[in-house]
């Protein structure tokens, strides 16, 4: 497209627009912990489809996340506090002498798991050592309380009761059970777990049978309310039993008040000597909520704002390296083409002329699909990039020809070939010089037609899948669309104005470039 | 006489176009393979025949094998491939069970009906519109609208196609979620219905604003031009100068309308994905999304085929409408 | 008929705060049966004050002051609609400069004729017109073929030759051809001038003749006008300013030509120096430094247009004895 009608205030325009989809990115970049939010590691930063935590202002308050404890030194018992934080202490219960203290060395290791962003598992160093021993069954409760004065939960919402455990008994048996109490002091059953098994044959399904070796890693969720012992006590009929983990979420959360998370330790002692060493850490529960930071969360609870940060820094540095790529060779091959003329230019415009005449995105696909065959263990990106720049080159090489062509026959080009001056020589000294700047300027068109293109990939599912991109981004949300809550516009939106903004801000910056430094050839595109 | 040479030359430049892309595809479907030593019989059959028996797997990949010629040497195949094509021997799916030309003849009047109507108006809309803003030039009208047709440009396609499918289908229930349950081709309502959205959207996005900006640059040059001025030194009417004016700058809109309708059923990938409608665009994405290649490769070709088809009749047209070209 | 023109200024504005004075202070008057040949370097503002007189200026320019009558009606403050039915073409019409790309490339030439027939006439027909125009065509010499011809089918003679067959199409009292044979070949270029000759002149239409070419103004035009930097520095009859011109722009000019005067090649010379800004004013006059006879007061004090020996001046010196030594 060739434009004469550029003003200034566009050009102010395109650049805060640039800053506003840039920045974020490059800020995002630097100081965002890497983790791939399209992996189960970037999973639930918060509950699914959580609104962006400035929207609250359109839904009214919200959950947030709850985390307690909320801080990774007391999840991890990294620090003595953990024992108060869990309100146990030293004492003496039915004759029974109960002694807690902080092991700074020992802590979880060896767990498997699949780790998200609301587990906490294998933490190292750093756990609460507590000693029971005694002749008397005793209970001894871990408890703590916070409040809840939100909005009441919808169904996405779910909360994590988790604990890595460790055991020696000398003699003693014991159970392990996790509770949430509510306000209206009823109480739901997390999980039940231990070193021997229930005595109600209906609880054996639910019970986690720990070894005598090794830390034994225990999560419950309400997401997975039939897994849990509270199934027992519910009294669901069939229907009702499909949707456990709703019903359990709301039950649970029916009212604001203060919450209480329980930890029960069941001291069975076989004789008057026995005794249990029980080593806790990563006593965590977690409610995700339905606000979360800057941009909410996708389908999965990953962090919208992370995907939008490594999409944008994944698009930008491969647009910009496909860019190089295209210019590279469109610029020497234009160059060459349009200054010596003759064979090589005829050969660049057959060339050319064949390239312009596939429809770009259906070749795009089926190299795509080629290659992916030929080279299975070759990177997607590096695929794509390769097919971009082999379909790409030719448009750009032929400005660079025509403006060459021009300038080749401009009259200073003359005198230095009067003044004994060699092709190259020329070529380098006033050729390239004219020539820059309309490469800067086809290199800022380029890139958002490469990123434009590649998305366009990605949103179709052909392209890259496994790592955020704004295209899949696109994809992704516009899938979910139908399912999610106020059309989840948090996550479909910013790719998709990223993109826009990208493309029309770089597109009045290539403009004000190629009229600054005067294009010989007129159109361009 | 003078025609009919042209006519022919343009037809023997467009087949060696369109064999210059036959061996493109062959290298890249069949010899490329061959090179790092795949059979691409192999890539004709579904993943699902690998829980079969490896009997069964061997002896189809046999007979593909011979069928395709893949035991021959290379330039046996090559000729085999141009044939094939030429005959429109476009291979048989194995993933639905029937002839990739059959599939294709499926497919394409729904994506005909998607892109023409479309056509058509963008067309009469970006020549009202690049008209309009050529004859006000410089005044707050044209910035307005040739600014309107730079944005319009530069948002992606797949964006504003999943926004108005969000905002239409899924949110005011007023479009279908999919089309292919809904269209009837012997009921009016059922394809308005389906497609007054898609249409609307391709009416935006394809190639409408080039020719928007391309209407309103060439008129803004047309009106500077000298025989203007004469006709209104000569006295004429501003309206009939006008109406010339609009006339002349309609030449290359027709030449792009026409390298539009060439590629437009390669842009509709996107259209037909978000709002499933089982045209050629869908069937591509499918086949390429089930590693299907026969499939891929046949409905690519028979676009590029109707491309170059399209593309000569331009050929054929162009020197009708500009007496200034020569037939060369 | 007559044409009047008085104190005519004419501008161009470049951007909001720079003007280009293009025609300055510009009288003249030309009767039924006068031609007037124009002549002056490049840029010195004769397509201007031809587009002045037909109304005709670009968009970024406008007559400052003066006035001009066409048979004693002030045409620049005539109702457009009414100039564009009554005077263009039917009463004035012009031959323009590039006057190869007048016509629209895409219709026939002979259908563009017409059209510009119809345009003007309320009791014609297609048919009239038609025959007219193939009647006009036999008189200049082109073949009746050019009616169903495309401009680009046509050679440059015969395009030109269209050109005028268009300015002759509703029999204008006056025509005005500005540089009708630049860009034609030695004999085309004869041929058109003929044809100007015997079809306006020789028919008692007015002419107003710009050109570079002086012998042509000598061959055809009763009077002539030299203009420089927008102002007439000389302007008389033909016979009297080309053998004894008074203005050292004018003997410069002549000079620049082989000589006409005394009927023989004599060595070109052309006159050193660029002609002024004319975005600036120009307090005394404008040829000043290129004037080879140039005194103080020049640079101070304007020389107002006066008669000198039958013609009008714009010169200090023009009736001094050191012109003669020029
Ligand atoms: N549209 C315009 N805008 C601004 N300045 C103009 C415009 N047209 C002409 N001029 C300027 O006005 C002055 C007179 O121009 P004009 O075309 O009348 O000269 P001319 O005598 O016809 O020259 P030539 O012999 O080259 O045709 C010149 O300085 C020219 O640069
Ligand atoms: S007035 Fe002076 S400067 Fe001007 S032409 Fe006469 S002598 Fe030369
Ligand atoms: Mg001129």
């Amino acid at each position: 497209m060739n434009v004469k009608f550029i003003r200034d205030p566009f050009l102010i325009v395109s650049i805060i627009l640039l800053a506003l989809i840039v920045l974020p990115v490059v800020v995002g970049a630097f100081t965002l912990p890497h983790i791939n939010p399209y992996s189960e590691a970037g999973y639930y930063a918060a509950a699914p489809y959580a609104v962006p935590s400035w929207a609250t202002i359109f839904y009214g308050n919200l959950p947030p996340d709850i985390k307690i404890p909320s801080s990774y030194d007391l999840i991890s018992a990294k620090s003595p506090e953990a024992i108060s934080y869990w309100n146990l202490r030293n004492e003496t219960i039915n004759g029974d002498t109960i002694t807690v203290v902080w092991n700074s060395t020992f802590g979880p290791t060896g767990e498997s798991f699949t780790k998200t962003l609301a587990t906490f598992g294998n933490t190292g160093p750093g756990s609460i050592e507590i000693i029971i021993q005694g002749s008397q069954p005793i209970n001894l409760t871990l408890y703590h309380t916070f409040t809840y004065n939100y909005k009441l939960p919808s169904t996405y919402n779910f909360f994590n009761l988790q604990a890595s455990i460790y055991y020696i008994s000398y003699g003693a048996n014991f159970n392990f059970n996790g509770y949430l109490i509510n306000p209206k002091n009823q109480t739901f059953w997390m999980f039940t777990s231990g070193n021997f098994p229930p005595t109600n044959p209906v609880l054996v399904t639910y019970f986690h049978y720990f070894g005598p070796k090794g830390w034994n890693y225990i999560l419950s969720s309400s997401s997975s309310a039939s897994f849990t012992p509270w199934i027992t006590t519910a009294n669901l009929t069939g229907t009702q039993l499909t949707s456990a983990s709703d019903i359990l979420l709301h039950r649970a959360f029916n009212t604001t008040g203060n919450y209480t998370v329980e930890y029960v330790i069941e001291y069975i002692p076989s004789s008057s000597n026995s005794k249990l060493i029980v080593y806790l850490s990563d006593l965590y529960f977690e409610f995700l909520g339905s606000r979360y930071g800057l941009l909410g969360t996708d389908e999965n609870g990953a962090s919208v704002f992370s995907e939008y940060v490594m999409g944008g820094e994944f698009d930008l540095i491969l647009a910009t390296i496909v860019g190089l790529a295209i210019l590279g060779i469109g610029a020497m091959l234009g160059l060459l083409a349009g200054y010596y003329g003759g064979g090589t230019d005829t050969a660049l415009v057959a060339v050319t002329d064949f390239v312009l005449l596939i429809p770009g995105l259906a070749m795009l696909i089926i190299l795509m699909t080629i290659f992916q065959q030929i080279f299975i263990s070759a990177n997607k990106a590096l695929l794509i990039s390769v097919v971009i720049v082999i379909l790409s080159w030719p448009p750009t090489a032929r400005i660079i020809r025509g403006q060459t062509m021009a300038i080749r026959s401009m009259p200073f080009i003359e005198a230095a070939r009067a003044l004994g001056m060699s092709n190259t020589q020329i070529l380098w000294k006033h050729v390239i010089r004219h020539v820059v700047p309309i490469l800067i300027a086809q290199l800022i068109f380029d890139i958002p037609a490469v990123i434009g293109i590649e998305s366009a990939l990605d949103f179709l599912g052909v392209g890259i899948l496994t790592t955020p991109t704004w295209g899949n981004m696109l994809g992704f949300s516009t899938h979910a669309v139908l399912y999610a809550p106020y059309y989840a516009w948090w996550w479909i939106l910013p790719p998709g104005f990223a993109l826009f903004f990208l493309g029309i801000s770089l597109f009045y910056l290539g403009e004000f470039i190629e009229r600054q430094y005067g294009l010989l050839t007129g159109g361009t595109h | 006489m003078g025609f009919l040479s042209y006519a022919m030359r343009r037809a023997v430049e467009r087949f060696i176009l369109l064999l210059g892309l036959m061996i493109f595809l062959w290298f890249f479907v069949e010899a490329l393979p061959q090179l790092f030593g795949i059979n691409p019989a192999e890539w004709y059959i579904p993943f699902g025949m690998l829980g079969k028996s490896q009997e069964f797997y061997q002896s189809i990949i046999r007979s593909l094998t011979i069928e395709f010629g893949f035991n021959k040497p290379l330039y046996v195949q090559f000729i085999k491939y141009i044939y094939n094509l030429l005959t429109f021997n476009l291979g048989y799916d194995w993933m639905q069970h029937e002839p990739v030309v059959e599939e294709i003849m499926r497919a394409l009047p729904y994506t005909v009906v998607l892109t023409v109507p479309p056509l058509i108006f963008q067309t009469i809309l970006a020549i009202l519109l690049g008209s309009y803003s050529a004859l006000n030039r410089g005044k707050w009208i044209d910035h307005l609208i040739s600014n309107y047709l730079i944005i319009q440009y530069n948002i992606p396609g797949f964006f504003i196609a999943a926004i108005f499918w969000v905002l239409f289908a899924v949110a005011l229930k007023t479009a279908p979620l999919s089309a292919v349950a809904v269209i009837k081709w012997n009921n009016i309502g059922s394809i308005l219905s389906a497609y007054w959205l898609p249409w609307i959207i391709q009416t935006l996005i394809f190639g409408f604003p080039n020719r928007g900006i391309l209407m309103r640059n060439t008129m803004e040059d047309i009106l500077d031009s000298d025989f203007i001025k004469y006709e209104r030194l000569a006295g004429l009417r501003e309206q009939l100068i006008r109406n010339h004016a609009i006339r002349n700058s309609l030449i290359p809109i027709i030449t792009r309308t026409a390298i539009d309708l060439a590629f437009i059923l390669g842009g509709i990938y996107i259209l037909e994905y978000i709002f499933g409608i089982p045209g050629m665009g869908l069937l591509g994405v499918t086949a390429a999304l089930q590693l299907n290649i026969p499939l891929l490769v046949g409905s690519f070709y028979v676009l590029t085929l109707y491309a170059l088809v399209i593309l000569y009749i331009n050929d054929l047209i162009y020197p009708l409408i500009d007496p200034r070209i020569k037939l060369r | 008929m007559s044409l009047n023109i008085e104190n005519l200024n004419v501008r161009y504005t470049l951007n909001k705060s720079i003007v280009v004075k293009a025609v300055n202070n510009v009288s003249f008057t030309l009767e039924k049966g006068d031609s007037l040949g124009i002549i002056g370097e490049t840029g010195s503002g004769k397509s201007t004050l031809a587009s002045a007189i037909l109304r005709a200026l670009p968009t970024n320019g406008y007559v400052e002051s003066g006035k001009i009558t066409f048979d004693g009606i002030d045409i620049l403050h005539m109702d457009p609609d009414k100039f564009r039915k009554e005077i263009r073409w039917k009463r004035i019409s012009i031959i323009p400069q590039y006057s190869m790309n007048s016509f629209n490339p895409i219709k026939k030439v002979g259908d563009q004729l017409v059209t510009i027939i119809m345009e003007h006439t309320d009791n014609m027909t297609v048919h009239d017109a038609f025959e007219h125009v193939m009647k006009l065509f036999e008189e200049l010499n082109l073949p009746p073929e050019t009616f169903k011809k495309y401009p680009d089918e046509l050679s440059g003679g015969q395009k030109q030759r269209a050109v005028i067959a268009s300015a002759l199409l509703l029999d204008p009292d006056m025509v005005i051809a500005d540089e009708p044979t630049t860009a034609l070949d030695v004999i085309n270029q004869a041929r058109v001038v003929a044809l100007i000759k015997n079809r306006i002149i020789d028919k008692g239409k007015s002419l107003i003749y710009i050109t570079h070419d002086i012998a042509v103004i000598a061959g055809i035009a009763k009077k002539v006008m030299t203009l420089y930097a927008g102002e007439i520095m000389e302007l008389g009859e033909v016979h009297k300013i080309f053998k004894d011109p008074l203005h050292p722009y004018t003997i410069g000019l002549l000079n620049s030509v082989p000589d006409i005067r005394l009927g023989k090649v004599k060595k070109l010379s052309y006159i050193p120096g660029d002609p002024p800004d004319l975005t600036q004013t120009i307090k005394g006059c404008p040829f000043y430094p290129r004037c080879p006879i140039a005194k103080d007061i020049c640079k101070e004090q304007k020389p107002q247009l006066r008669m000198v020996d039958g013609r009008f001046v714009a010169c200090h010196f023009a009736d001094k004895e050191v012109i003669k030594n020029v």
